[in-house]
Protein backbone atom coordinates (compact mmCIF):
# COMPACT_ATOMS: atom_id res chain seq x y z
CA UNK A 1 0.00 0.00 0.00
CA UNK A 2 1.15 3.38 -1.46
CA UNK A 3 0.97 6.11 1.51
CA UNK A 4 1.07 9.99 0.99
CA UNK A 5 2.12 12.19 2.61
CA UNK A 6 0.63 15.57 1.87
CA UNK A 7 1.72 18.86 3.61
CA UNK A 8 -1.24 20.53 5.23
CA UNK A 9 -1.94 23.78 2.96
CA UNK A 10 -1.55 21.65 0.15
CA UNK A 11 -4.61 19.25 1.59
CA UNK A 12 -6.52 22.03 2.60
CA UNK A 13 -5.90 23.82 -0.52
CA UNK A 14 -7.01 20.90 -2.52
CA UNK A 15 -9.80 20.33 -0.58
CA UNK A 16 -11.14 24.12 -1.81
CA UNK A 17 -10.17 23.46 -5.15
CA UNK A 18 -12.57 20.22 -5.09
CA UNK A 19 -15.48 21.52 -3.00
CA UNK A 20 -15.46 24.84 -5.21
CA UNK A 21 -16.33 23.65 -8.79
CA UNK A 22 -18.05 26.50 -9.40
CA UNK A 23 -14.84 28.61 -9.22
CA UNK A 24 -14.00 29.91 -12.88
CA UNK A 25 -10.51 31.42 -12.16
CA UNK A 26 -8.23 32.43 -9.45
CA UNK A 27 -6.16 35.25 -9.10
CA UNK A 28 -3.30 35.06 -6.43
CA UNK A 29 -2.73 38.49 -5.51
CA UNK A 30 -0.61 37.19 -2.81
CA UNK A 31 2.72 39.43 -2.64
CA UNK A 32 0.93 42.21 -4.84
CA UNK A 33 1.21 45.92 -2.80
CA UNK A 34 -1.83 47.95 -2.51
CA UNK A 35 -3.67 48.82 -5.10
CA UNK A 36 -2.62 46.04 -7.29
CA UNK A 37 -4.70 43.56 -5.62
CA UNK A 38 -7.95 45.37 -6.80
CA UNK A 39 -6.58 47.38 -9.75
CA UNK A 40 -5.70 43.77 -10.92
CA UNK A 41 -8.97 42.27 -10.11
CA UNK A 42 -10.38 44.39 -12.41
CA UNK A 43 -8.87 42.98 -15.05
CA UNK A 44 -9.21 39.46 -14.13
CA UNK A 45 -12.86 39.55 -14.04
CA UNK A 46 -13.54 40.80 -17.22
CA UNK A 47 -11.72 37.05 -18.11
CA UNK A 48 -14.97 35.32 -16.50
CA UNK A 49 -18.66 35.42 -17.67
CA UNK A 50 -20.99 37.10 -16.12
CA UNK A 51 -22.72 35.01 -13.19
CA UNK A 52 -19.02 32.58 -12.98
CA UNK A 53 -17.16 33.00 -9.94
CA UNK A 54 -13.43 34.78 -9.18
CA UNK A 55 -11.63 33.50 -6.15
CA UNK A 56 -9.08 35.97 -5.02
CA UNK A 57 -6.02 34.83 -2.71
CA UNK A 58 -4.55 38.29 -1.19
CA UNK A 59 -2.39 38.97 1.71
CA UNK A 60 -2.26 42.79 1.96
CA UNK A 61 -3.69 43.83 5.10
CA UNK A 62 -6.17 46.17 3.37
CA UNK A 63 -6.91 43.75 1.49
CA UNK A 64 -10.21 43.03 3.51
CA UNK A 65 -12.05 46.15 3.40
CA UNK A 66 -10.45 46.96 0.04
CA UNK A 67 -12.42 43.83 -1.72
CA UNK A 68 -15.62 44.73 -0.06
CA UNK A 69 -15.62 48.35 -0.94
CA UNK A 70 -14.75 47.25 -4.75
CA UNK A 71 -17.93 44.75 -4.96
CA UNK A 72 -19.83 47.66 -3.71
CA UNK A 73 -18.62 50.32 -6.20
CA UNK A 74 -18.12 48.00 -9.13
CA UNK A 75 -21.48 46.06 -8.76
CA UNK A 76 -20.22 42.46 -8.48
CA UNK A 77 -21.20 40.18 -6.01
CA UNK A 78 -18.96 39.33 -2.58
CA UNK A 79 -20.14 35.60 -1.90
CA UNK A 80 -17.72 35.01 0.57
CA UNK A 81 -14.44 36.92 2.39
CA UNK A 82 -12.56 34.28 4.67
CA UNK A 83 -9.40 34.89 6.96
CA UNK A 84 -6.57 32.21 6.40
CA UNK A 85 -3.78 31.66 8.23
CA UNK A 86 -1.79 34.12 6.27
CA UNK A 87 -4.02 35.64 3.81
CA UNK A 88 -7.36 36.37 2.91
CA UNK A 89 -9.84 34.30 0.57
CA UNK A 90 -12.31 35.82 -1.72
CA UNK A 91 -14.95 34.55 -4.06
CA UNK A 92 -16.78 37.27 -6.21
CA UNK A 93 -19.60 36.69 -8.83
CA UNK A 94 -19.38 38.95 -12.08
CA UNK A 95 -22.57 39.99 -12.07
CA UNK A 96 -21.73 43.17 -14.51
CA UNK B 1 -19.73 58.00 -14.24
CA UNK B 2 -17.90 59.78 -11.57
CA UNK B 3 -15.31 62.36 -11.87
CA UNK B 4 -12.41 62.40 -9.76
CA UNK B 5 -9.60 65.04 -10.18
CA UNK B 6 -6.20 64.51 -8.36
CA UNK B 7 -3.54 67.26 -7.91
CA UNK B 8 -0.30 65.79 -7.63
CA UNK B 9 2.56 68.69 -6.62
CA UNK B 10 5.63 66.04 -5.32
CA UNK B 11 7.93 64.79 -6.93
CA UNK B 12 11.56 63.18 -6.27
CA UNK B 13 11.33 65.65 -2.80
CA UNK B 14 9.05 63.15 -1.30
CA UNK B 15 8.80 60.11 -2.64
CA UNK B 16 5.33 58.54 -0.60
CA UNK B 17 3.75 61.61 -1.39
CA UNK B 18 4.67 61.59 -5.11
CA UNK B 19 3.30 57.65 -5.44
CA UNK B 20 0.20 57.99 -3.23
CA UNK B 21 -1.81 59.90 -5.87
CA UNK B 22 -1.29 57.25 -8.66
CA UNK B 23 -2.33 54.50 -6.34
CA UNK B 24 -5.49 56.39 -5.69
CA UNK B 25 -6.20 57.04 -9.02
CA UNK B 26 -5.69 53.39 -10.47
CA UNK B 27 -7.50 52.28 -7.48
CA UNK B 28 -10.42 54.57 -8.34
CA UNK B 29 -9.98 53.56 -11.39
CA UNK B 30 -10.43 50.07 -10.44
CA UNK B 31 -13.45 50.80 -9.02
CA UNK B 32 -15.52 52.51 -12.37
CA UNK B 33 -14.74 56.14 -11.63
CA UNK B 34 -13.05 58.23 -14.20
CA UNK B 35 -9.62 59.97 -13.12
CA UNK B 36 -7.68 63.17 -14.71
CA UNK B 37 -3.80 63.26 -12.62
CA UNK B 38 -2.98 67.30 -12.69
CA UNK B 39 0.45 67.50 -12.54
CA UNK B 40 2.11 70.47 -10.83
CA UNK B 41 5.26 71.57 -8.98
CA UNK B 42 7.59 68.74 -8.51
CA UNK B 43 5.17 66.40 -9.56
CA UNK B 44 6.17 67.28 -13.53
CA UNK B 45 9.15 65.77 -13.06
CA UNK B 46 7.55 62.43 -12.73
CA UNK B 47 5.66 62.72 -16.32
CA UNK B 48 9.17 63.37 -17.97
CA UNK B 49 10.87 60.35 -19.90
CA UNK B 50 12.81 58.58 -17.35
CA UNK B 51 11.47 60.58 -14.22
CA UNK B 52 9.04 57.72 -12.63
CA UNK B 53 11.72 55.68 -13.00
CA UNK B 54 13.98 57.32 -10.12
CA UNK B 55 11.34 57.41 -7.26
CA UNK B 56 10.89 54.78 -5.19
CA UNK B 57 9.15 53.82 -2.27
CA UNK B 58 9.28 51.01 0.00
CA UNK B 59 5.87 49.01 0.83
CA UNK B 60 4.97 50.78 -2.60
CA UNK B 61 3.79 49.62 -5.95
CA UNK B 62 6.59 50.88 -8.35
CA UNK B 63 5.48 53.96 -9.49
CA UNK B 64 6.46 53.33 -13.50
CA UNK B 65 4.06 50.71 -13.78
CA UNK B 66 1.21 52.80 -11.52
CA UNK B 67 1.49 55.68 -14.18
CA UNK B 68 1.63 53.24 -16.78
CA UNK B 69 -1.60 51.50 -15.84
CA UNK B 70 -2.90 54.85 -14.98
CA UNK B 71 -2.81 55.88 -18.76
CA UNK B 72 -3.84 52.66 -20.08
CA UNK B 73 -7.03 52.76 -18.14
CA UNK B 74 -7.99 55.83 -19.40
CA UNK B 75 -6.53 58.57 -17.42
CA UNK B 76 -5.52 62.15 -18.45
CA UNK B 77 -2.12 63.55 -17.20
CA UNK B 78 -2.69 67.07 -17.48
CA UNK B 79 0.88 68.75 -16.90
CA UNK B 80 0.81 72.62 -15.53
CA UNK B 81 2.95 74.90 -18.22
CA UNK B 82 4.63 77.28 -16.01
CA UNK B 83 6.09 73.90 -13.79
CA UNK B 84 7.55 72.54 -16.81
CA UNK B 85 9.58 76.21 -17.62
CA UNK B 86 10.70 76.54 -14.21
CA UNK B 87 12.49 73.07 -14.96
CA UNK B 88 13.08 74.20 -18.45
CA UNK B 89 11.41 71.40 -19.79
CA UNK B 90 9.52 70.94 -22.88
CA UNK B 91 6.76 69.17 -24.46
CA UNK B 92 9.55 66.66 -25.83
CA UNK B 93 10.43 65.89 -22.31
CA UNK B 94 6.96 64.54 -21.31
CA UNK B 95 6.08 60.95 -21.55
CA UNK B 96 3.57 59.88 -23.81
CA UNK B 97 -0.40 60.29 -22.61
CA UNK B 98 0.55 64.10 -21.15
CA UNK B 99 -0.77 66.99 -22.08
CA UNK B 100 0.31 70.62 -21.39
CA UNK B 101 -2.34 72.49 -19.89
CA UNK B 102 -2.57 75.82 -17.76
CA UNK B 103 -4.73 77.47 -15.17
CA UNK B 104 -7.41 77.55 -17.35
CA UNK B 105 -7.72 74.23 -17.99
CA UNK B 106 -6.92 73.13 -13.67
CA UNK B 107 -9.95 75.54 -12.88
CA UNK B 108 -12.06 73.64 -15.58
CA UNK B 109 -11.18 70.29 -14.32
CA UNK B 110 -11.71 71.16 -10.81
CA UNK B 111 -15.19 72.81 -11.68
CA UNK B 112 -16.53 69.44 -13.43
CA UNK B 113 -14.97 66.30 -11.30
CA UNK B 114 -17.53 64.83 -8.87
CA UNK B 115 -14.67 65.38 -6.07
CA UNK B 116 -10.42 66.71 -5.54
CA UNK B 117 -7.93 65.09 -4.19
CA UNK B 118 -4.38 67.42 -3.63
CA UNK B 119 -1.32 65.69 -2.66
Amino acid sequence: MIKFKLNDKFFTRLKEVMMDESIARTFDARGLMCPMPIVKAKKEIAEIKVGEILEVLADDEGALEDFSAWCEQTGNELISSEEKDDYYRFLIRRKV
Amino acid sequence: MKKLVIISTHGPDNAEKAILPFVAATAAQSLGTEVNIISQSNCVEIVSKGGAEKVQAEHFPNLKELLDLFIEQGGKLLVCSPCMKARCMTEEDLIDGATIVSAGTVIKEVDEADKVLVY
